[in-house]
């Protein structure tokens, strides 16, 4: 399966400023991939609240769901299915983070962010509840978003319902760190045997500066660094790609398999320590 | 007299020959810190198969005595601190050497049931032995050098089960803690070594020790379990029979202590033994943005074969504050940690394979 993952690094960000020109960015982003035979593409997290951002300076009113009907668009017309990465969404008065999956040009699934940094709590935003796994062509799929990568649950969880691919949208509001990051995904992908396509935002929103960078993950028994393609600052790439094998993948779970051998047992506070 | 039984035997006997120490000695003297910082040495050392307990004891105390030097509270052996010994066996040491060159080409594959079987013979009938000995050469270093000794991990005999288990002592010579561990590799499963479960801490200064075992570094279980007790300072002895490989070690405690805040302290073996290659370096780590160099390493031996003394001062009101403090300190959710709770409850490793390989 040929996957991609978009760039948009900070000097992306100065070359697509205006809303204009970010459109133009996702439709060159969608051609490219498509010009490979990309199945899947994910973007950065919040960069379509940087699209959102672009717009009302230009006094457009564009909200999330204009932001999602442009990518149901590009997903239909490109024949490419798409992460939207998170956007603020508001419902019943609260606010939550969420990334939309699309296909064929409907929203196939969301998942709303499981934890919260605190600056995401400063600004009122709530945590989700579930983590859900989707299908997609056979393969057990999950969002895990930005904060949520920080906590290995996530994966583990994902893992044992029977994910193996993990869309990863990020942007960090802490300072840059490409070892903090890798902590995240790489790790949760690392320790569960699962291929994870990583895509991080950079550039300043909410008076923040957001940081990411973008790389697709296998195990190490697959392939040495545990990289398949990672995002290279001297080129100005708007994507990086990968074509996976979920055979293998599979077959790599006989070298090294932390799932096969949890202690139950001994998990039986965990979280819950002093609330019996 | 079957071969196991002829080999413990001697095993055995050698291993009641407890060297004398001279206790008296009164210049390792020590003032505990009033400020909660420790100073904590990791033990990176080669395997020496050794002909009687002196010679081992006197490896050891060496490490001991060097950080003792270094003004260390605490020093940490590794996993499998006992290989040495089974240089008691007569012509062990040539069998070793021509075992380096006869591995077996796929090292993933499972020994025969026959070999599993006579290793777990061998640890069944020395464990009682093992554990004594070790017990009262580490007690006898701890006392002599009037430091916090954690002496690496031992195979244990619990209720007719075998344990990987590693112990604690304290200035006095007294054993604090016994920690087995949690989660086992494969190899050890098929020689019967159990999974022990639960955790326990000790407060060393009001620092806040656990000791997890090398495999339990790959489950951010025993970790988040550890920080919700706590926990200021993981200790983590490891084995690792693969080639040394940063990515691979980075797997483990370092990723561990990045997820739940706390300061990780890993020793390792290093070595040959019957045709397995042992790599690994010691190492102190932290939260990235606690590190000077801000990898999240804060020490760390330069090769991952040999003989080192990794030494670092650790400070855990850092770590306490920045896990109060970051960006992204670690939260509950509730509702979520509710269905990971059930997902661990149906737990069964067949039909996540299924689930996951349709």
């Amino acid at each position: 399966m040929k996957v991609s993952s978009a760039v948009f690094s900070s000097s992306h960000n100065r070359k697509y400023s205006e809303y204009n020109d970010i459109l133009c960015y996702l439709n060159e982003l969608t051609d490219s991939c498509c010009a490979i035979s990309s199945e899947i593409l994910v973007l950065g997290s919040f960069f379509g609240e940087n699209m959102i951002s672009a717009a009302k300076k230009k006094g457009i009113i564009f909200t999330y769901t204009d932001y999602i009907s442009i990518l149901c668009h590009l997903s239909l017309k490109k024949n490419i299915c798409i992460c939207s990465g998170g956007v603020l969404v508001e419902r019943k008065n609260e606010k939550f983070i969420e990334s939309f999956f699309i296909c064929g040009g409907k929203v196939a699934f969301s998942q709303i962010q499981l934890y919260t940094s605190s600056f995401e709590r400063s600004m009122g935003v709530s945590q989700g509840s579930v983590l859900e796994i989707f299908d997609y062509n056979g393969i057990g799929c999950s969002i895990i978003q930005s904060t949520d990568t920080l906590y290995p649950n996530t994966f583990r969880y994902a893992a044992m319902q029977g994910a193996g691919l993990i869309l990863c949208p990020t942007g960090f509001y802490s300072s840059y760190n490409k070892y903090f990051q890798f902590s995240g995904a790489w790790n949760g992908c690392q320790m569960n045997n699962l291929f994870c396509i990583e895509s991080g935002f950079n550039g300043i929103l909410y008076q923040k500066n957001i940081w990411g960078e973008s790389y697709i993950h296998t195990p190490l028994n697959m392939l040495d660094f545990g990289r398949i393609s990672d995002y290279d600052l001297s080129q100005d790439r708007l994507f990086i790609h990968a074509d996976l094998n979920f055979e293998k993948l599979f077959e790599c779970s006989a070298l090294f398999d932390p799932l096969a051998g949890l202690n139950t047992k001994l998990y039986e506070n965990l979280y819950f320590q002093g609330e019996k | 007299m079957n071969l196991c039984t002829f080999l413990s035997s001697g095993i055995s006997k050698k291993l009641s020959r407890i060297p004398q120490t001279d206790l008296s000695s009164g210049q390792f003297a020590h003032a505990e810190k009033s400020d909660g910082r420790l100073i904590v040495s990791a033990v990176q050392r080669k395997i020496r198969l050794v002909t009687d307990l002196s010679a081992y004891m006197e490896n050891m105390e060496k490490f001991v005595l060097k950080s003792k030097k270094r003004n260390s509270d605490l020093i940490v052996f590794p996993e499998y601190n006992f290989f040495d010994i089974f240089g008691f066996i007569p012509f062990i040491k040539p069998l070793n050497f021509l075992l380096k060159f006869f591995q077996p080409k796929n090292t993933n594959k499972p020994d025969s049931a026959d070999q599993n079987t006579f290793m777990h013979d061998i640890f069944f009938m020395l464990a009682q032995d093992i554990e004594d000995s070790m017990k009262l050469l580490y007690s006898r270093l701890a006392r002599k050098y009037a430091i916090y000794i954690y002496s690496g991990t031992f195979i244990v005999k619990r209720r007719n089960n075998l344990y990987n288990c590693g112990f604690l002592f304290d200035r006095s010579g007294r054993m604090v803690l016994e920690q087995m561990k949690t989660h086992v590799t494969p190899f050890e499963e098929e020689i019967g070594i159990k999974c022990w479960a639960s955790l326990e801490t000790f407060l060393i200064n009001d620092v806040r020790f656990a000791f997890p075992i090398c495999m339990d570094a790959s489950y951010f279980e025993v970790f988040r379990i550890l920080m919700d007790m706590n926990t200021d300072v993981a200790v983590i002895p490891i084995a690792n029979n693969e080639n040394y490989d940063i990515y691979r070690a980075a797997r483990g405690i370092w990723a561990r202590v990045q997820e739940t805040p706390m300061y990780g302290i890993k020793s390792s073996l290093n070595g040959w033994f019957l045709g397995q290659n042992f790599t690994g370096k010691a190492g102190i780590f932290a939260p990235v943005n606690l590190t000077a160099s801000q990898t999240g390493v804060i020490a760390i031996s330069s090769d991952p074969v040999g003989d080192f003394l990794v030494t670092s001062l650790i400070d855990p009101s850092s770590i306490r504050l920045y896990s109060k403090s970051n960006e992204y300190s670690v939260q509950h959710n509730f509702d979520f940690e509710t269905q990971n709770f059930i997902a661990y409850k149906k737990y069964n490793p067949n039909t996540i394979k299924k689930k996951r390989n349709p």
